[in-house]
C-alpha cells in the first residue's frame, strides 16, 4: 500500500488508512482499546510499527464509519474528487488498487518497489515476562460478547474479554470466559508479590454462574504479562428470564488487582464493568491464542 | 437447574483438553456484500478523528481522488 501511495501522491490522489476495532486481539499482545484515546495510542502505535507515511484517520466508539461502509475489516474503497465512492472492495488489494489508480489519473511508472521504501518497522513493545501461566485451551468454538467498563478515575490498566460458547448460545447451558488481560501500550505489569487477581459476578434473575467469585493463582515469578483467565460454567433458565429479556439482562464483574508501571508505581485498583451475553460484533476474533504474534498483521499486507 | 450446571465446573487456570476455539479462518469477502452495494453512493458524513484526536468529518475527503483503507494494529 505505501509503494501505491508514494505514485499516485504524486498524481495529486490522497491516502488514509482508517483505525477501527482490533480485528484479533492478542494479536503481538495488542488489547481492544476502551476509550477513544486508547484508540489514538493504538493509531500512534501503528504509525510506530509500520513506519508507513499514510496519514491514519481513527473512527469513532460506535465504530459508526465502519458500519457506514460495510463493516468489513480491511476494505478499500475510492472516492472521486465529489466524495462518490466508484471503487469498492471488501478486502484490501494493492495491486488492484494500483490498477484502477492508473486508469483513473495515468499509470506511473517505473513504480516504486518494496524495497525502494526502506520502511522503518519497529517491532511491538516488549512486555514483562510472558508464557509463565498457561493459557485456557477453549472447550469450543467461543463468540466475544458486549463489555461494558463503569467509569474509573484510572485507566483500565488491565481490560476484561468476555467470551461465550456455542453450547451457551444454542442450548443456554455452556460456558463463559473471562480474560484479564495486561494492556501493552500502558506499559504496566502484574505485580506477584501482591495478592493475585480476583474477582466476583454478579448475575441477574435467570443466569447462574458456576462461581460467583474466583482469585487467580499465585505466580512465584514476581511480575508477569501473562493474562488471568477463567472459564465459568453458565446457565440461563427461560421461565426466570424470558427471551425477551435476555439480550438486555447484565451481569456485573468486579475485579481488583495489584499493577505496576515499568517505569516505577505500583497500585492497587479495584474497576468493574457490565457484561450482556449477546455478541460484540465489534470486538473482533482471538486467533492463535496465546501463541506470541499469532495471525497476519496488517503491516503484511 | 443446579444439578445440570453442577456438570460444569469451574476451571481457574486448568487447561481443558479440547478444541482450541481460534480455528477460524480469515473472514471471506463474500460475507461482507455491502461492500459492493457502496458503489455510486456518496460517502456517508461520519464524524471521526485524526491522528492528532482532533474532530475530522469525512465531508473534507472531497476535492480529490481518495483511497480509504481500514486497518487495525492485528
Amino acid at each position: 500500500m505505501e509503494t501505491v501511495a508514494i505514485d499516485y501522491r504524486k498524481k495529486g490522489v490522497a491516502f488514509h488508512y482508517i483505525y477501527k476495532a482490533l480485528a484479533h486481539p492478542e494479536h503481538n499482545g495488542y488489547v481492544q482499546p476502551f476509550t477513544q484515546q486508547e484508540r489514538l495510542l493504538h493509531v500512534a502505535e501503528a504509525k510506530r510499527t509500520l513506519g508507513s507515511s499514510i496519514e491514519w484517520l481513527c473512527d469513532n466508539m460506535k465504530n459508526e464509519l465502519k458500519q457506514a461502509l460495510g463493516g468489513a475489516p480491511n476494505s478499500q474503497f475510492i472516492l472521486d474528487p465529489q466524495g462518490k465512492i466508484i471503487s469498492a472492495s471488501s478486502w484490501s488489494n494493492p495491486a488492484e488498487l494500483r490498477a484502477t489508480l492508473a486508469e483513473l489519473v495515468g499509470e506511473v511508472s517505473p513504480a516504486t518497489t518494496v524495497p525502494d521504501l526502506g520502511l522503518n518497522q519497529l517491532p511491538p513493545p516488549q512486555p514483562a515476562a510472558k508464557g509463565i501461566v498457561p493459557r485456557l485451551q477453549m472447550p469450543g468454538v467461543m463468540r466475544a460478547i458486549v463489555v461494558k467498563p463503569q467509569p474509573s478515575l484510572e485507566p483500565y490498566y488491565v481490560k476484561l474479554r468476555a467470551e461465550i460458547d456455542e453450547s451457551f448460545m444454542r442450548d443456554g447451558l455452556g460456558w463463559m470466559y473471562i480474560g484479564f488481560h495486561l494492556d501493552p501500550l500502558l506499559d504496566v505489569h502484574w505485580n506477584n508479590l501482591a495478592p493475585a487477581l480476583q474477582f466476583k459476578v454478579r448475575t441477574p434473575t435467570g443466569i447462574t454462574v458456576a462461581a460467583s467469585k474466583a482469585v487467580a493463582a499465585k505466580v512465584d515469578l514476581e511480575a508477569d504479562a501473562d493474562p488471568r483467565e477463567f472459564l465459568l460454567g453458565l446457565e440461563w433458565d427461560s421461565k426466570e428470564l424470558s427471551s425477551a429479556s435476555f439480550s438486555s439482562a447484565e451481569l456485573i464483574v468486579e475485579v481488583e488487582y495489584y499493577a505496576c508501571h515499568d517505569e516505577g508505581w505500583c497500585k492497587p485498583f479495584q474497576q468493574s464493568y457490565i457484561l450482556k451475553l449477546v455478541p460484540d460484533r465489534h470486538a473482533g476474533s482471538v486467533r492463535n491464542r496465546g501463541r506470541v504474534g499469532g495471525g497476519r498483521s496488517f503491516r503484511d499486507r | 437447574m443446579k444439578s445440570k450446571l453442577s456438570l460444569l465446573l469451574f476451571f481457574g487456570v486448568f487447561a481443558l483438553n479440547t478444541v482450541s476455539a481460534q480455528q477460524q479462518g480469515r473472514q471471506p469477502s463474500a460475507q461482507f456484500p455491502q461492500v459492493s452495494s457502496l458503489l455510486g453512493s456518496q460517502l456517508p458524513e461520519v464524524s471521526v478523528f485524526d491522528e492528532q484526536g482532533k474532530p475530522f468529518s469525512t465531508r473534507q475527503l472531497s476535492g480529490k481522488y481518495t483511497v480509504l483503507v481500514f486497518g487495525c494494529l492485528t
